[in-house]
């Protein structure tokens, strides 16, 4: 209470300086005149009177700058001040303040980048107006998969006249559309949203407008923020342009704003376009969950009332139509509360971000205790003058101050590089791209001020941890007291010892640990690109099509694909061209239960699961997958004809073991509906799913015959040898069958498969990366440590030299002691690298948890920097001259 | 306690004691502190002011301007109410604590 009136009458203070000021100096002045005439009264001479009592005052300058402590925040005032000269006081030590900086931008960045990724997870609220009134419903149910689903159209257009709570409902749902032209041909994904969608939302729109009640379905759009900026160069001028989108082209209407990504956090959507009318046309249609839907309260209707009605709707609902909506209801989730996506809980992601940031946490605190130790270890040389400053009477704080106001400096800048590289690097970092998927993940890694006010808390924490832990160590008694007791500088620091080995040890751990698993990591990578998957992949090109975007049905698309199929064959720089669904090791996979003969009475759920495919005439041929036995497609084995398929040879070999029986069988595959089909050909065995791992069984269906796969599919294509690569040939060929049908992805092979190379190549590089930045740590931490040690040793290295011992013998003194936890560490982190096989296993391809060469690199790297890295100090301290350091005592 | 706080606060009861009779400027207070410890201990303008404003902030003394016997502009210190109870504390605490620190050391000199 005392210290708050305290604070409050000095800040007061601070703005009456002027008045303060001149009352000191008249009052000082009294003082002095009023003992000037007392010294008359005794009987001195006038001039002598002034000069006593003038040398009675002493300095009036420091009577007024201790007046003047009393009564202000000195902190404030001295604030740049203090700054200046702590950062030419670290200038003038460009090695200390480097390392120290370094060791500070990486914690500080992993911090910030850690924080900026929780943010847009879980804090940042979505760029909507009253996020808070703003309520998510999904359905859940016995028949929902997933925790939480869609909502059927019908559901929907009860929801949004029937709920009195809801001042309105938007509906929304992805979608794909082929954009671009000639080789650019992609999917873009998007959005069909109802039009009431970014007027119910407020989303604000700087250029342009949202939806309205008049706009034609189908004539308009809206541009994502990034897609205008990235194929559009954010021309101002598109509004009221057209531009192609699937079949149609749209009037753009308005650019969504900047960092709106629709409701869901992640993929960002190019485009948002109304609902046309084949989806006010389904408003019948209950069984289909593919609407999400949102909706905003009512202002004076309040979340339970919300709640209460969604759930005496849904049960209506499930009454009226048992047919559909039996056993399902409706939920409300605020959108506060909703995480990345519904299906994603938020118990989930919650617990994921904790992780990251513990983890980023406990590095800053790792680094902040590193520069601790270059802090102290620096501080040694001043620590005498420091003592004879406390003994002669000088305040704590004034010793704290400069300490203090360097940490303050170093973890400033370390803070502001850090927010710097987090915004450079963080737009990066969020846009992941899956070569499955075809548009960029978009997570909005972008700091903004909820990340630049928790960095400045949490370079405070780390402040206080690496500077004002050894200012005030620095400033203590107890500490004063040792040294002025002629020596005892090795105890000065004894108290910390055991902690500081303990932290050598557990980076030596955590080094040696992410170092042999990034080793094992790159040494897997290296192996699965060894690997052969089974067909070869140089020389063949591959484009992708949808006949069902462009609106063929069944029989068209059967026409379409066999004619593109063949004017692809027929140019003359093409060996082999067949189609197949879906392309292997491009990370897609389709399951189908298997009925093998005499499986009649089994249950569908107890069926074995295998892969299925589809495939033409010509695709195994293209790939150069030999066909062991029978026959591959051909044209006749299109609809209408005997529903043939084709077996790889694991399958073989997994339900036929005696193998003459494979031609001729008839099985049951298929999804939704099983379909008999008879087994004409086994073809060899490729990889499918992932380059490691055992080759499955695998069913290919004719694609003339497939109830699904007219509606997209992948030409394979390989080129004669002596041809060079003209994709814009094949592009035209198969355009000029039907310009309509969209042929997107056009690619050589190599790169539609390069994803599967993906998990190993991020395995390598992020366990590689982190090894090497724990390398890096502990480097600068041992640095740190011996630099410390040294300097508390000094007299006694001194008197060793003097006695005879040699600069080698003092460097291996120094290093052993220094190494010991070092090696404790690594023997612990072997340990724990040979414990965790399992997990290990799970990673690697090719290459045993227990590869000796990996786990001798990683050993023989940490120690030879290691031991560089305190060998260093060391080495210098011999150089320094010890005799006088001796002779200083 | 550190030396200086002990001192700080031997500073501070003995100006508290001299404005007990009443009302006085800084050089008046700095005779009367020398007058009742009988000349053992002379307070330098240096450690008086800081001491003064420091009492003062903390609402012990209230400080007002005046004039002196030979009608000199002088700042006047009084004791507040406040600071009439906490002098009256601190000298019943230093008093225990004087005679607690005279028993302990009662034979020490003598031995």
């Amino acid at each position: 209470m005392s210290r708050l009136r305290d604070c409050t009458v000095r800040l007061v203070n601070l703005f009456r300086r002027e008045r303060i000021e001149r009352e000191l100096d008249a009052e000082l002045q009294a003082y002095l005149e009023l003992d000037v005439e007392e010294n008359i009264r005794r009987g001195m001479a006038p001039k002598e009177a002034r000069r006593t009592a003038l040398a009675r005052l002493g300095g009036v300058e420091t009577v007024k700058e201790e007046c003047r402590d009393v009564h202000r925040f000195r902190v404030a005032e001295d604030l740049w001040r203090d700054a200046h000269v702590a950062a030419r006081t670290l200038l003038r030590s460009p090695g200390f303040s480097l390392a120290a900086l370094l060791t500070l931008v990486v914690g500080m960045s992993a911090t910030t980048l850690a924080l900026t990724a929780v943010n847009a997870v879980l804090l940042r609220p979505l760029p909507v107006r009253a996020p808070d009134r703003v309520v998510g419903i999904t359905t859940v149910g016995e028949l929902a998969v997933l925790r939480k689903e869609p909502v059927g159209f019908g559901d929907y257009a009860d929801l949004a006249r029937d709920v009195a709570a809801f001042e309105s409902v938007v509906a929304h749902r992805r979608m794909g559309a082929v954009v671009g032209t000639g080789l650019d041909r992609r999917i873009a994904i998007g959005e069909q949203v109802s039009r009431n969608y970014f007027t119910t939302l407020g989303v604000p729109f700087p250029l342009g407008r949202p939806f309205d009640e008049t706009d034609q379905p189908g004539a308009v759009v809206v541009l994502g923020h990034a897609a205008w900026r990235r194929h559009f160069g954010t021309d101002p001028w598109i509004i009221g342009r057209e531009v192609a989108i699937g079949d149609r082209r749209r009037t753009v209407v308005g650019i969504a704003p900047e960092g709106f990504t629709g409701l869901f956090r992640g993929v960002a959507p190019e485009f948002w376009q109304p609902l046309d009318d084949a989806g006010a046309a389904s408003a019948d249609d209950r069984g289909q969950l593919e609407w999400w839907v949102h909706a905003r309260l009512r202002d004076d209707a309040t979340l339970e009332q919300a709640r209460t009605q969604v759930a005496v709707l849904a049960d209506t609902l499930s009454r009226r139509y048992p047919h559909s909506n039996a056993g399902r209801s409706l939920v409300l989730t605020p959108l506060s509360e909703a995480s990345v996506h519904p299906v994603v809980s938020r118990a989930l992601a919650r617990f994921g971000a904790a992780g990251v940031l513990a983890v980023a946490l406990l590095l800053l605190l790792v680094c902040s205790v590193n520069v601790a130790h270059l802090v102290l270890a620096r501080a040694v040389d001043g620590q005498r003058e420091v003592a004879i400053r406390l003994a002669v009477g000088a305040n704590r704080w004034r010793i704290i101050r400069p300490l203090l106001a360097e940490g303050i400096v170093l973890t400033g800048v370390a803070a502001a590089i850090a927010l710097l590289l987090t915004a450079w690097v963080g737009p990066m970092l969020s846009q992941i791209h899956l070569p499955a998927v075809p548009t960029a993940i978009d997570l909005h890694l972008v700091p903004d001020w909820r990340v630049f006010g928790l960095t400045v808390v949490v370079a405070l924490g780390s402040t206080m941890v690496s500077s004002l832990g050894p200012a005030l160590r620095i400033s203590s008694g107890l500490s004063i007291v040792e040294t002025l007791k002629t020596d005892s500088r090795t105890s000065a620091a004894g108290g910390a010892t055991t902690l500081r080995m303990l932290l050598i040890a557990g980076q030596a751990t955590t080094a040696v640990l992410l170092l042999v698993v990034g080793g094992l990591a790159l040494r897997s990578l290296f192996a699965v690109t060894q690997v052969d998957p089974g067909f070869e992949t140089r020389g063949v090109a591959v484009a992708s099509v949808a006949p069902a975007l462009a609106g063929r049905d069944q029989d068209e698309a059967y026409r379409y694909l066999s004619r593109a199929a063949a004017a692809v064959r027929e140019l003359p720089d093409v060996e082999a061209a067949g189609w197949i669904q879906p392309v292997p090791l491009s990370l897609s996979v389709r399951l189908s239960r298997l009925r093998l003969p005499g499986d009649d009475g089994v249950a569908s759920h107890e069926l074995p699961l295998v892969d299925v495919g589809i495939a033409g005439p010509g695709a195994f041929g293209a790939l150069r997958v030999p066909v062991i036995e029978g026959r591959e497609f051909n044209v006749s084995d299109r609809s209408g004809a005997v529903e043939v398929s084709l077996v790889n040879d694991a399958f073989v070999r997994r339900f036929w073991p005696d193998r003459r029986q494979a031609i001729g069988q008839h099985i049951g595959v298929g999804f939704p509906e099983t379909r008999t089909v008879e087994v004409v050909g086994v073809v060899g065995d490729f990889k499918n799913r992932t380059l490691g791992g055992v080759t499955r069984p695998m069913v290919f269906t004719s694609i003339l015959q497939d109830p699904l796969g007219w509606q997209a599919a992948a030409l394979i294509m390989r080129r004669s040898p002596a041809g060079p690569p003209q994709m814009v040939h094949l592009v035209d060929a198969m355009r000029a069958i039907d310009p309509a049908v969209p042929v997107f992805d056009v690619q050589p092979l190599t790169a539609r498969i390069g994803g599967v190379l993906l998990l190993p190549r991020y395995a390598a590089t992020v366990f590689g990366g982190t090894g090497v930045f724990a390398l890096g740590l502990i480097v600068l931490g041992l640095y740190g440590t011996v630099a410390l040690s040294v300097r508390l040793r000094l007299r006694e290295l001194s008197l060793r030299m003097a006695l005879g011992c040699s600069r080698t013998a003092i460097v291996r003194l120094v290093l052993r002691q220094a190494l010991v936890p070092v090696v404790v560490g690594v023997v612990f982190g072997l340990v724990v690298a040979l414990g965790a096989t399992r997990v290990l296993t799970a990673l690697l391809y090719g290459v045993s948890p227990h590869d000796p060469a990996t786990l001798v690199a990683a050993t023989l790297t940490l120690l030879t920097t290691t031991t560089a890295a305190g060998a260093w100090p060391a080495w210098r301290a011999t150089r320094t001259n010890l005799m006088r350091s001796l002779q200083a005592e | 306690m550190s030396r200086t706080d002990l001192m700080r606060g031997t500073l501070d009861l003995l100006i508290l004691r001299a404005l007990m009779p009443g009302p006085n400027h800084g050089l008046g207070i700095a005779r009367r502190v020398e007058q009742i410890t009988q000349g053992a201990f002379r307070v330098s303008p240096g450690s008086l002011f800081p001491a003064l404003h420091r009492l003062e902030q903390k609402g012990w003394l209230t400080a007002e301007w005046g004039r002196s016997e030979t009608n000199r502009k002088a700042k006047y210190y009084e004791l507040t109410s406040a600071g009439h109870r906490h002098a009256d504390e601190e000298v019943r605490n230093w008093k225990r604590v004087s005679v607690a620190i005279e028993l302990a050391l009662r034979d020490v000199g003598e031995a």
